[in-house]
């Protein structure tokens, strides 16, 4: 696998490289676009930014085709070669959408990674029928990368009953599937159980700044390199939270540097790992793209100082007490319709907003989740979001929390 | 005197006997006959079952209204009272502006997702509701359905059909400008049998005119007529001319027309009414049913599940819950049964298979700790075995696996604590549960 030698001899090679190009041409330097900087796996390229296909924006409760399609052109024009989709991603049509948008590009220019939803698998055929629709939304031929979709102890099991792992490695000799890994939210003893008894070419880690710790990402991802496996980063943004954080943390990080954005400081913790081929973000407006590719054009890891600063803007982040969700949504089949994120959102605008405006942030966050009428104390308990999330919240007991908060704060 | 009646009558007669026995026995919960109900005209429509539809339309136009008279059960039903009061007809005014105008709203009402004109005034599910009443007395709504029909149809006969029915109406639109008509021959030597017998009021041996639009069918004027002088025949000089005046026909346009604006007025205040309701109980719907607002803007509430729910447990709509919904006590939805969705006319309930059915979910159940005395009496009654046993605290309690759990209702049947230790509520989106356990 890739070591730090490699990995800055592959950068030592672009940057000559494209110094050569520059000397040769004579375009001005607009016309010739900043590329993505890339990391190695099987001697191929692989943009050091990939494209989550999660959070696309929508419109009208669909895919919105147009700005999706004019991201991606953007993506793939400067270097971005990694997308990233699921089975259960919008509601399905995720799959579709990315699928529709690559198609006029070439095959082989574009990795497309999809995955197997564990939890819909209740016998071996299901996985052969949800791989070959999912081949047919995406309209290829063959995924270059394909996970066991959000593995944890419950779904590991049910993964083994049905014998995924050796029905997907058949896929992978007939040539549908190019690398075989999995995406997991659990804890390391798991990860490790997982790693030694199969054989994978990558795995999927939730690694950011705030999980180093909080979930053991560290321990993970210590695991995956002992393993001599590549790791592609989910969530390096915590759904885009570590790049709003709060007014206190950001304080610290616009000193340290004023023209930083706090996303490319998230961005460029997790791609300083070694290890890691690609950092996967959701990214629905065109800034955010933007800023996220030049974050990592040109990449150099964070220096040690800039280490120290983050992890000051870290501390003042956490110690406000918000809760560590990323609204990936997966909890979004409550029986009772209850809008889990976007109760959280209100939540933690509660916990991060000034005193004088909390109550009225807090309101206009509150009712716009309650639209529906599902209001947090219509909880039943059953608990099936709390199967279904991966950063295993304790959802229940934060739900009786925010109807206390409710009830406290609109009563004074 | 009497005259043999002639076979196509009698044709007629039997399909229509034949039918209504069908659609009685569906109802009472022989599914075999179901297909009698399938071809009922609002419901297919309701479904999108655009063959269906098609067939009826091109059929009516072709021969008539046979539908009213041969496949509509509340036509059938308004046959047989007026079979039994033995009363005589009379020539029946032409209420066109009546008719166009509860048919145009009921039509841009639905055009706009409301359900309500059509599910008041539909014949086949106003037929389910007088069923309903008839096997459950409960059930009121059928029995003012019952007393109205009963007024009507011993006062006019058909009244409803050719005044009031907005599929009679939009049928005897597609009826009317057909080239094959009923008529009145020159033979005719105006006796006034076929008025006595005709129960729309539509045929006028004076004038010798008879009304195809409003016309269902019956054949009952060609049956009495000695002469044979009134039925299907090419237009004969002599006869009457197709009738529709300049005026009549004026007054239909203009009455559609203020009727289509009067429905788009009230769409707006349905509309209205629907946004500003903000508590409601949610119903448990029967599955197949996706949300409580999708199978209400769809149910025509005619009682077809409430009928051949094998677990009783169905009700109709009423002033507590806005749509057929399941109500939970000592009975609950059995695990073997989706006669319910397998049933349905309307498409409000998808046709689920019962494999599908069974891991439908359409409630949730929820324990509470601090009642339960861990009997497991709800363990041993959960046919997806989404109940157990466990230890908390040192004292057994039942625990729900929720992703097994489909709401079917068992477990709250079962509690024998008299304060339930459970509860089930209706999910607000149907959904799939996981495959049961099977080992318990």
């Amino acid at each position: 696998m890739m070591d730090r030698r490699e990995f800055l001899k592959t950068n030592a090679k672009i940057a000559a490289a494209a110094a050569i190009a520059g000397t040769l041409q004579s375009f001005p330097a607009t016309a010739q676009e900043q590329k993505v900087s890339t990391r190695e796996h099987n001697k191929k390229p692989v943009s050091l930014l990939g494209f989550g296909c999660m959070r696309l924006p929508m419109k009208n409760g669909e895919v919105d085709m147009e700005l999706t399609g004019s991201l991606f052109d953007y993506a793939i024009r400067h270097g971005v070669n990694y997308f990233d989709t699921a089975w259960p991603y919008l509601g399905g049509k995720s799959e579709t959408a990315t699928g529709t948008l690559l198609k006029k590009y070439p095959r082989e220019s574009f990795y497309l990674a999809d995955k197997c939803p564990t939890w819909l698998i209740e016998s071996p055929q299901d996985v052969d029928r949800i791989f070959d629709q999912q081949l047919k939304k995406c309209q290829v031929e063959y995924f270059d990368y394909y996970l066991v979709h959000a593995l944890d102890q419950g779904r590991y099991e049910n993964a083994l009953k049905q014998n995924i792992h050796a029905n997907l490695l058949k896929k992978k000799e007939e040539g549908k599937i190019k690398n075989l890994g999995f995406s997991f939210h659990d804890t390391p003893d798991v990860l490790e159980k997982i790693l030694n008894n199969h054989q994978w070419d990558f795995v999927q880690l939730q690694i950011n700044y705030v999980d180093w710790s909080l979930q053991d990402a560290e321990r993970q991802y210590n695991l995956a390199v002992q393993h001599n496996l590549p790791v592609i980063v989910m969530e390096p943004l915590r759904g885009g939270n570590l790049a709003v954080l709060n007014e206190n943390a950001i304080k610290v990080l616009k000193t340290a540097n004023p023209n930083a954005s706090a996303a490319s400081w998230g961005l460029r913790y997790v791609a300083s790992l070694p290890n890691v081929l690609t950092v996967l973000s959701g990214m629905n407006v065109m800034d955010h793209l933007k800023d996220n590719v030049s974050s990592l054009t040109g990449f150099r890891p964070l220096t040690s100082k800039e280490q120290e600063t983050l992890e000051r803007a870290r501390q003042i982040y956490m110690s406000a007490g918000a809760i560590p969700c990323t609204g990936c949504d997966y909890c979004k089949d409550c029986p009772m319709g209850i809008r889990i994120p976007s109760l959280f959102a209100a939540y933690n605008t509660y916990k991060t907003t000034d005193d004088s405006k909390k109550k009225d942030a807090f309101n206009r966050y509150y009712n716009l989740a309650t639209r529906n009428n599902s209001t947090p104390d219509q909880c039943v308990q059953c608990g099936l979001c709390e199967q279904h999330c991966p950063q295993h919240l304790p959802i229940r007991e934060k739900l009786k929390e925010i109807v206390a908060l409710n009830k406290e704060i609109n009563r004074v | 005197m009497k005259k043999k009646a002639p076979f196509p009558y009698e044709l007629r007669l039997t399909a229509a006997i034949l039918v209504f026995i069908a659609i009685c026995l569906t109802f009472s919960g022989i599914t075999f006959f179901s297909p009698a109900i399938e071809m009922q005209f609002f419901p297919a429509l309701d479904r999108k079952a655009w063959g269906i539809v098609f067939f009826i339309v091109l059929f009516t136009f072709l021969f008539g209204r046979f539908y009213c008279s041969v496949i509509c059960p509340f036509g059938i039903l308004q046959d047989i009272i007026a079979f039994l009061s033995r009363k005589k007809s009379t020539v029946d005014k032409n209420r066109i502006k009546t008719r166009y105008a509860i048919t145009a709203i009921a039509v841009t009402l639905l055009l706009s997702g409301h359900i309500a004109v059509f599910e008041i005034l539909d014949p086949y599910s106003n037929f389910g509701r007088v069923i309903s009443f008839f096997k459950n007395p409960a059930y009121i709504t059928g029995l003012v359905v019952f007393c109205i029909i009963l007024f009507l149809s011993i006062w006019k006969k058909r009244i409803f059909c050719t005044s009031i029915c907005p599929v009679g109406t939009i049928l005897g639109l597609c009826s009317k400008f057909t080239p094959n008509k009923m008529r009145i021959s020159e033979k005719c030597v105006r006796c006034g049998r076929c008025t006595t017998v005709c129960p729309a009021g539509c045929v006028d041996p004076q004038e010798k005119k008879l009304d195809n639009e409003r016309c269902v069918r019956c054949l009952k004027c060609s049956a009495v007529c000695p002469l044979n002088a009134v039925g299907f025949m090419k237009e004969q000089t002599g006869s009457t001319k197709f009738d529709l005046s300049r005026r009549n026909f004026l007054t239909g346009t203009f009455t559609t027309a203020a009727a289509v604006g009067a429905g788009a007025v009230l769409a707006e205040h349905f509309n209205v009414r629907k946004q500003t309701k903000t508590s409601f109980q949610r119903p448990i719907c029967p599955p197949g049913a996706t949300t409580p607002e999708e199978f209400a803007s769809k149910c025509t509430n005619c009682q077809l599940c409430v009928n051949v729910c094998q677990g009783k447990v169905i009700h109709p709509k009423s002033k507590d819950f806005e749509t057929v919904h399941l109500q939970y006590g000592t009975n609950y939805c059995l695990y073997e049964c989706n006669n319910c969705c397998s049933v349905c006319p309307t498409g409000a309930l998808s046709a689920l298979t019962l494999a599908e059915k069974q891991k439908r979910r359409i409630a949730i159940a929820q324990i509470f700790q601090d009642k339960c005395v861990g009997c497991g009496t709800c363990a041993r009654k959960c046919p997806q075995g989404a109940i157990k046993i466990e230890k908390i605290n040192g004292k057994s309690k039942a625990v729900l696996s929720a992703q097994y759990c489909i709401g079917c209702g068992a477990c709250f049947s079962a509690c024998p604590l008299p304060e339930k230790a459970i509860r089930v509520v209706a999910v607000v989106i149907q959904s799939t549960a996981a495959k049961g356990i099977k080992e318990r």
